[in-house]
């Protein structure tokens, strides 16, 4: 089971006084929500807004970046081939960080690191759309569902020295852009955070069944077979 | 939005696309205008210039459509293979390997064939398969009517290849697999009506390099060819009776066989099947006679190890061992228990990752599919008129006891079915029946796994209740078939 969950980001009002090296970074006052809205493998939301009453907007050239790193642990991982979609018609410009076999169940996979970059976009309010799909798990006795915890994501700015110089802020470096062919430094964003954690739920296969499933399973085929050769045996060549 | 829009708008251009034979519809209807008594064959050259006409847009309206679809809908209407077939051609181009492309596991002559979707139109690929069942029409026709002088016969197996939905369905989608039954029917054709058999080989040999699971068919292949294969009563009874008389002196055996034979060389008729008293069997030592190869069937060896190792070697020089491990090894070692149609799924997922299962489960699983498949490459493939109707029974075997089975898989009986229509005396009731069962049985398994797949409701067990089910369904067919295949029974019995 590959199972399709839409995650949408939205950017509910963003807007920054970081414009260029002239100018002086304002407040910045940012809260995301993020919502699942259907249980286990539907879609959720993430809003960032900013409080400050500044109209200006993010520009590519001369303002602050602004980029969401998803962590998508084991559990659960991002298509390549649809990141690479949405990258080419620029409905998202993402880069990946990691390796992804999309056939592994969650506990031989490994986890991955997701960059949305929302630097190309005057932004007010944005929504991101991120299909991400949940593996299959282990099963387990009494089966049931088993538990996915999708951390938060991060928020970060800057990528040009004038934002960096804002605020106090952990700095961490990462691609600058989709393309990923230069690191830049960026700077931790503290939002307010209108969402609890998301728990997502994933149907697990019951061992408890395996006894009869095996039986049933094994001895149909034999009987397939047997019955098959019967009509054979049967028949004239 | 904008790119709805543009994707309706596409959509209302089918009316004019069909308005575009409107020319040869006009033709049509004035010649049959001009005939006072219109017969069958009046008018034929303008009816198939129609015809040609409305087939083509009606290929062009399905690709439209599945662009259409995928640009309006969530759900994409094209094969997720389709993308990855592309990407791998994207590679080639790049002068790459096309195994770069994860999940990329067919042969790098899919990839080369797709090219021109990156060059010429991204559903080139599309129509190219597409096109597969309309050209293939040719040599079901041929194998056909090999056997079977009806006319109607021929069509009706033409028209359950090229107009079934579900091979249309999934041959618009972008799904290679039409290719690879074009290369089977090929072989079959080369086979039955050409008896060219380094060629009918060298054709095997492509379609096992193309898709593995031809494979399975090289033994029936080889007993078409065997010195004991037979045609009629006749031919068997000679053959056998030469046989067991150098072998051992108990005549009464061969009354096994004396009913068994459904054409005689003189004329082309069934001839009923009447009881035999005697007791049956499938498995005969003096089949391990049948193993030594005459000098055609050598032919037909030689054939089929030139092009694999050819095309294998080739590949391999260029691409190394990922293309031997992910077109070829990965089809055996293959584990994936993620939810699909197969008995084995549950089973396999439940245990895919416990220590200690023993390898008694691997063998039962394994055992009764090889023991079918045996017993039909030498039950009918000795009977030169039941060649296609082994390479039927095999697939059928191979699909039921695949450990992962998913829709396109049935695309492989149906590229076979219809060469064994004019064999199979099943009423039509019964084929209706059959046929509602299965369908019933498909969808009684989508409700389970759209719950799972799409409500993530924990539904594993019920998935494989239905499984069950759709294998029942699909033994029950497969024996039916085999019931009805070339004779009848006598109502008394």
């Amino acid at each position: 089971m590959i199972t399709s969950v839409f995650i949408v980001l939205i950017v509910i009002f963003m807007q920054s006084s970081c414009i260029n090296s002239d100018t002086e970074c304002l407040k910045l006052d940012v809260s995301i929500t993020q919502k699942v809205e259907n249980e286990g493998f539907h879609r959720g939301s993430v809003a960032i807004r900013n409080s400050a009453s500044t109209k200006r907007t993010m520009d590519p050239y001369t303002g602050c970046k602004l980029v969401l790193r998803l962590y998508i642990s084991a559990g659960m991982y991002v298509n390549p081939d649809e990141v690479a979609e949405l990258s080419r018609t620029r409905k998202l410009l993402i880069y990946i960080d990691g390796s992804i076999d999309v056939e592994l169940p969650a506990h031989e996979a490994t986890g991955h690191t997701v960059y949305v970059y929302l630097n190309n976009t005057a932004i007010g309010r944005v929504s991101v759309n991120l299909p991400v799909h949940l593996r299959y798990q282990r099963s387990h006795i009494t089966g049931d569902l088993a538990k996915y915890l999708w951390k938060s994501p991060a928020c970060w700015f800057g990528a040009l020295t004038a934002c960096l110089e804002y605020g106090k802020g952990l700095k961490v470096e990462a691609p600058c852009d989709e393309t990923a062919k230069s690191i830049c430094i960026w700077k931790n964003l503290t939002y307010q955070s209108l969402f609890d954690e998301v728990e997502l739920f994933i149907p697990v296969g019951d061992l408890d069944d395996y006894p009869l499933v095996s039986i049933v399973t094994l001895l149909l085929g034999c009987a397939g077979c047997i019955y098959i050769l019967s009509i054979l045996s049967g028949m004239p060549l | 939005m904008e790119s709805v829009l543009k994707a309706k708008q596409r959509c209302r251009q089918y009316p004019i696309f069909l308005a575009k034979c409107n020319k040869e519809a006009t033709n049509y209807a004035t010649c049959v205008l001009k005939k006072d008594n219109v017969s069958l064959n009046d008018c034929s050259v303008a009816f198939k210039e129609f015809k040609t006409c409305l087939q083509k847009t009606a290929a062009l309206a399905v690709t439209a459509y599945g662009n259409c679809h995928d640009q309006i809908s969530e759900i994409k209407y094209t094969d997720v293979d389709y993308k990855v077939f592309t990407d791998a051609s994207r590679y080639i181009l790049l002068g790459q390997s096309p195994y770069n492309r994860h999940t990329y596991r067919y042969s790098p002559l899919v990839a080369i064939l797709l090219i021109p979707n990156l060059k010429l139109h991204h559903s080139f690929g599309k129509n190219s398969e597409k096109n597969k069942p309309t050209k293939s029409n040719y040599t079901v026709a041929k194998s056909v009517n090999l056997h079977s002088k009806t006319n109607f016969i021929i069509n009706l197996s033409i028209i359950l290849w090229l107009y079934n939905p579900l091979t249309i369905a999934i041959s618009t989608r972008g799904n290679c697999d039409s290719l690879a039954a074009i290369f089977v029917l090929l072989t079959l054709y080369i086979l039955q009506c050409k008896h060219f058999y380094f060629l009918a080989g060298l054709c095997h040999g492509l379609s096992i390099h193309f898709r593995l699971y031809p494979i399975i068919y090289s033994l029936t292949l080889f007993m078409f060819l065997s010195k004991y294969a037979f045609y009629t009563t006749e031919d068997c009874k000679k053959q056998y009776f030469s046989f067991k008389t150098r072998q051992i002196s108990n005549i009464n055996q061969i009354k096994n066989i004396e009913n068994t034979i459904v054409r005689t060389s003189q004329k082309d008729e069934i001839v009923e099947f009447r009881q035999v008293k005697v007791r049956k069997t499938i498995f005969k030592k003096d089949y391990l006679m049948y193993i030594i190869p005459n000098f055609n069937q050598i032919k037909l060896i030689l054939g089929c190890l030139t092009s694999l190792s050819l095309l294998t070697y080739t590949f391999y020089v260029l691409y190394g061992y990922k293309f031997l491990y992910e077109t070829h090894i990965y089809h055996f070692i293959r584990k994936d228990p993620r939810h699909n149609f197969s008995l084995y799924f549950y089973l396999q997922y439940l245990t895919a990752w416990v220590k200690n299962i023993g390898i008694w489960q691997k063998v039962l699983m394994v055992l009764p599919q090889i023991v079918l498949l045996l017993v039909f490459s030498i039950r009918y493939g000795l009977n030169k008129l039941s060649l296609n109707f082994s390479i039927l029974t095999q697939t059928m075997v191979m699909v039921i006891y695949n450990t992962v089975l998913t829709s396109q898989y049935f695309v492989w009986v149906m590229a076979v079915l219809p060469l064994c229509l004019w064999q199979i005396k099943m009423t039509k009731s019964m084929m209706v029946l059959l046929l509602t069962i299965w369908f019933a049985a498909q969808g009684a398994w989508l409700l389970p796994a759209y719950l799972l797949e799409f409500q993530g409701e924990n539904t594993f067990l019920y998935i494989w209740i239905q499984s069950v089910s759709f294998f029942c369904v699909n033994i029950a067919i497969l024996g039916r078939l085999i019931m009805y295949f070339m004779q009848t029974r006598e109502k008394s019995a």
